[in-house]
């Protein structure tokens, strides 16, 4: 009944999901604020004000709590409220927990580590290949995999993860019903069939910036820790990371060149104590689980970049491979170092890419992406 | 009396013979002009009037009736004031009517009884030509143009009464002119253009191949000074072709009357703000040619290819399947040649920046993708090459060789153009080539099938994106002198699909940024 009428608060037009927790607070239970709601009175004009407070009594009159939960049910939204034993404990503690969850997918697993991967949008093939191998290998882990189903580095760690057949979360900073940003669509698809998809708004919100924000105290709550691939000095990913600090999570960054705008901020997180992340060990180092730790034993591999024998290429690859270490290049600079005829390199750079061992990034230059020293 | 002379009018691109025949009879001083002529034709009769008196001539003081015939066509120009003052002078008698017989006459007249210059006189000469005229009589100042079709006495007047004269049989000199190579197209050298070797590489496969042309780079990175460098790498044109696009751009105003002879292509470079009828011709009753008409068998320049009007763009596919536009308006149905090089140009986002290594873009990944969609996909279906240009350091600018000059280059594109032409039997290019005739040609072996098949699957590869590759991969065997494709020529095909690459299935519909040192 309680989740019933929590429900129907939350979905009260208008309403704002961050005092939703405070007004529940100062009332006994959803159903005595919804009846306050409903009536109009003088008391729920100094919960929310008088303007605020005819609007919800239309609303609340209107509507009744038992056929909103139904037509979440239609929907395949279910609800989870901090009551519920699967309500996350550590989401419990934050300093606002949300009144409700909505959740679409699986059931969220309990006692294994859940670790954010957050960063940029406009990531780097380096930091996509990094979040994507990341997530894969904590997902052979059994660690759960949280994010905020974004472009760039959120997107690619749910694909790493959902590749390594591991559960992801995905919170959205909108309506649970909304597929933000759209061409994520068939991705939000898998997450809801292998993971699960949750969001503190109700269905129909739209994605508006102010909640994202937001959105990120789940994103640290839920986790045990906060790993940040990419981000710039004023990346969204860092207010994740400062609310984890604030929750007493761990936070841990993947270093990037001191060149590069898109690892400026996971480097300044690093300078000021975040720990160094190189490999996925690093990072089940700081989660005491059961299960990481046998599992570790069990898996050499992690997420070093592949390593591939000089005995595989050919002359002019090995020579490409030494001079695109570092740093990405383009294909004058290359041609001029080496003085090789333009088409032939042009079909070296394409098998090059066919076998994985670089990536073109916009603006026609080429990032190494394998090892060449582990002969 | 009665006399008649042979004239000729341009209605959108051709060029239609018209008769003007005059009359008087005994009755007061007038005139009566009739055949659908247009206001400039109507008012040729001051003009005629003025000239003949100043020429020093005596005017009929009879009541003249001008007949243009065919009478149905709309005449449009002032290209029948020679004519017609001629023919009026012959019924006054001062001119045999026996001289004006098996000749052409155009010109317009100014008041003072000179001859002043018209449109499209080599167009009007050729067709003179064909229709087995001995002569054709034109303004001095057409002469050279006109000058250039052999096979037919082209004789330029400088004055109503030159002509006159000349009619009556008296000779006038007439100027020689000794035309060099030199037509004005001055193509500026591809060795100026630093670095960019990869696009450098993809004007030469263009040039070779015919093959369409897409330039993504931020802004001064060079797309433009590559895209102005390419009609210097294309082969320059053999006589018939010199012939058929002087003829275009004579009718359409645009020769240089003191080079009259297109020799090489044409380079046009539209703003983006045309409209589609600009691009493509049209016209209230006469359809005139558009950009890509006048852009036949040369470049037609596109650049920020997403700020051309939807419609504008949308109306290139189909002239670029065929070759040749046909344009109905009530009047007239006209068929014009367009058989161009699309080279076109966009930055890799809406602020330019994406991918730049000193500055950083402002783009949302969606307004990027809103950015490229304005440009339709069957659109960038039909642009064979897709080249990344980015911007280079200003330390790279210093440090990078010259290239290639631009004749090295052409030489190796007419070599190629050799094979094709023995290929396809003079009648078409890779680029251009039936798809039957081509898959035939294009026949791989395992290991070459096994790679395009990767690669498709790699890059997401439509059917025609597919059959693109191939046929770009055609013409690098080409140039390289190869009989068969290799696995290296599809591999360096294969850079050339940028969009695919940036937007395809591997990367999960996103464009990486990495941006350092």
């Amino acid at each position: 009944m309680e989740e019933a009428y929590r429900a129907a608060l939350a979905c009260i037009k208008g309403m704002n999901s961050l005092a939703l927790p405070r007004l529940l607070h100062m009332t006994d239970g959803a159903r005595e604020l919804w009846e306050i709601f409903k009536s109009g009175g003088a008391r729920a004009c100094a919960l929310v004000g008088a303007e605020k407070a005819a609007a919800y009594a239309d609303d609340c009159r209107s509507t009744e709590p038992e056929a909103v939960l139904e037509n979440l049910k239609r929907k395949g939204i279910r609800i989870i409220t901090p009551q519920d034993r699967c309500f996350s404990d550590r989401l419990r503690a934050i300093y606002d927990p949300p009144a409700l969850l909505f959740i679409v997918g699986n059931e969220p697993p309990e006692d294994v580590p859940y670790v954010a991967v957050v960063g940029a949008r406009k990531a780097s093939s380096y930091g996509r290949w990094a979040a994507g191998c990341i997530g894969g290998e904590l997902a052979r882990r059994g660690v759960v995999v949280v994010s905020g189903a974004a472009y760039g580095i959120d997107g690619h760690a749910h694909r790493g993860c959902l590749e390594g057949g591991g559960f992801t979360m995905a919170v959205l900073g909108c309506g649970i019903d909304n597929v933000y940003p759209y061409e994520h669509a068939g991705l939000l698809r898998s997450i809801a069939s292998s993971g699960c998809i949750i969001s503190e708004y109700p269905p129909g919100e739209a994605p508006l910036p102010w909640r994202f924000p937001h959105r990120n105290r789940i994103i640290a709550g839920l986790s045990h820790a906060v790993v940040v691939v990419e981000a710039t000095e004023k990346s969204g990913a860092l207010i994740t990371a400062d609310i984890a600090l604030e929750e007493g999570r761990e936070v841990m960054a993947v270093p990037g060149p001191i060149g590069s705008a898109l690892s400026r901020g996971t480097n300044r997180l690093i300078q000021k104590g975040a720990k160094l992340v190189m490999e996925v060990e690093d990072i089940c180092e700081e989660l005491n689980f059961a299960c990481v730790s046998s599992s570790l034993t069990a898996s050499g591999s992690s997420c070093r970049p592949g390593a591939v024998s000089g005995m595989a290429m050919s002359p002019l690859e090995r020579r490409c491979v030494e001079i695109l270490q570092g740093i990405p290049r383009s294909l004058d600079w290359i041609a001029a170092r080496e003085k090789v005829p333009v088409p032939e390199l042009l079909a070296c750079l394409t098998s090059m890419s066919f076998k994985g061992w670089i990536a073109e990034e916009a603006g026609g230059r080429y990032r190494l992406l394998v090892d060449p020293c582990s002969d | 009396m009665f006399t008649r002379v042979d004239s000729c009018s341009i209605l959108g691109m051709e060029v239609v013979e018209v008769e003007v025949e005059v009359n008087t009879s005994g009755s007061l001083p007038g005139i009566y002009m009739v055949g659908l002529p247009d206001t400039a034709v109507r008012e040729s009769y001051r003009r005629i009037k003025a000239a003949v008196a100043n020429s020093g001539l005596l005017f009929c003081r009879q009541l003249i009736t001008v007949n243009l015939a065919p009478a149905h066509l709309r005449k449009e120009g002032s290209n029948f004031d020679l004519p017609i003052a001629l023919a009026i002078l012959a019924v006054s008698g001062s001119l045999k009517p026996e001289a004006l017989a098996g000749r052409l006459v155009v010109g317009e007249l100014a008041l003072d009884g000179k001859v002043r210059g018209v449109r499209g006189s080599l167009a009007m000469a050729l067709q003179a030509r064909r229709q087995g005229r001995e002569e054709i009589i034109v303004p001095m100042r057409n002469l050279r143009e006109a000058a250039r079709i052999e096979g037919i006495k082209v004789t330029g007047v400088a004055t109503l009464l030159e002509a006159l004269e000349y009619l009556q049989g008296k000779s006038i000199e007439q100027p020689h002119f000794d035309d060099g190579d030199d037509d004005g197209a001055d193509y500026p050298c591809l060795s100026e253009v630093k670095g960019q070797l990869q696009a450098k590489r993809a004007l030469e496969i263009a040039a070779a191949g015919f093959h369409n042309i897409l330039f993504i780079g931020p802004p001064g990175s060079g797309k433009s000074m590559l895209a102005e460098r390419l009609p210097g790498v294309l082969p320059p044109l053999n006589g018939e072709e010199m012939l058929e696009v002087s003829s275009i751009h004579s009718v359409a105003g645009l020769l240089d009357p003191d080079r009259p002879l297109r020799r090489h292509p044409p380079f046009r470079a539209p703003h983006h703000s045309i409209s589609h009828v600009g691009l493509v011709g049209g016209g209230r009753n006469f359809p005139r040619p558009g950009e890509i008409t006048l852009s036949h068998r040369g470049v037609l320049f596109l650049d920020e290819l997403p700020e051309f009007r939807r419609d504008a763009l949308e109306v290139l596919r189909q002239p670029m399947e065929s070759g040749s536009v046909t344009i109905s308006r009530s009047l007239i149905c006209n068929s014009f040649p367009a058989r161009f090089l699309l080279v076109a140009g966009m930055n890799p986002c809406p602020c330019g920046f994406l991918g730049d290594i000193q500055r950083a873009c402002s783009c949302s990944p969606s307004e990027v993708r809103r950015y490229y969609h304005r440009v339709s996909g069957p659109l960038l279906d039909r642009i064979d090459l897709q080249v990344e240009v980015p911007r280079l350091s200003p330390q790279e600018l210093v440090e990078l060789p010259a290239g290639e000059t631009s004749q090295r280059v052409r030489e190796r594109v007419m070599e190629s153009r050799d094979r094709q032409r023995s290929r396809w039997q003079g009648r078409a290019v890779n680029a251009s080539a039936g798809l039957v005739r081509m898959r035939a040609v294009c026949r791989l072996g395992e290991e070459e099938k096994r790679f395009m098949y990767a690669a498709a699957d790699r890059l997401g590869l439509t059917a025609r994106g597919f059959d693109r590759c191939l046929r770009v991969a055609r013409t690098i065997a080409d140039l390289a002198g190869r009989e068969r494709i290799g696995v290296a020529d599809l591999a360096e095909a294969v850079q050339y699909r940028s969009l695919e690459r940036l937007w395809g299935s591997t990367t999960g519909g996103e464009v990486s940024c990495g941006r350092s040192l």
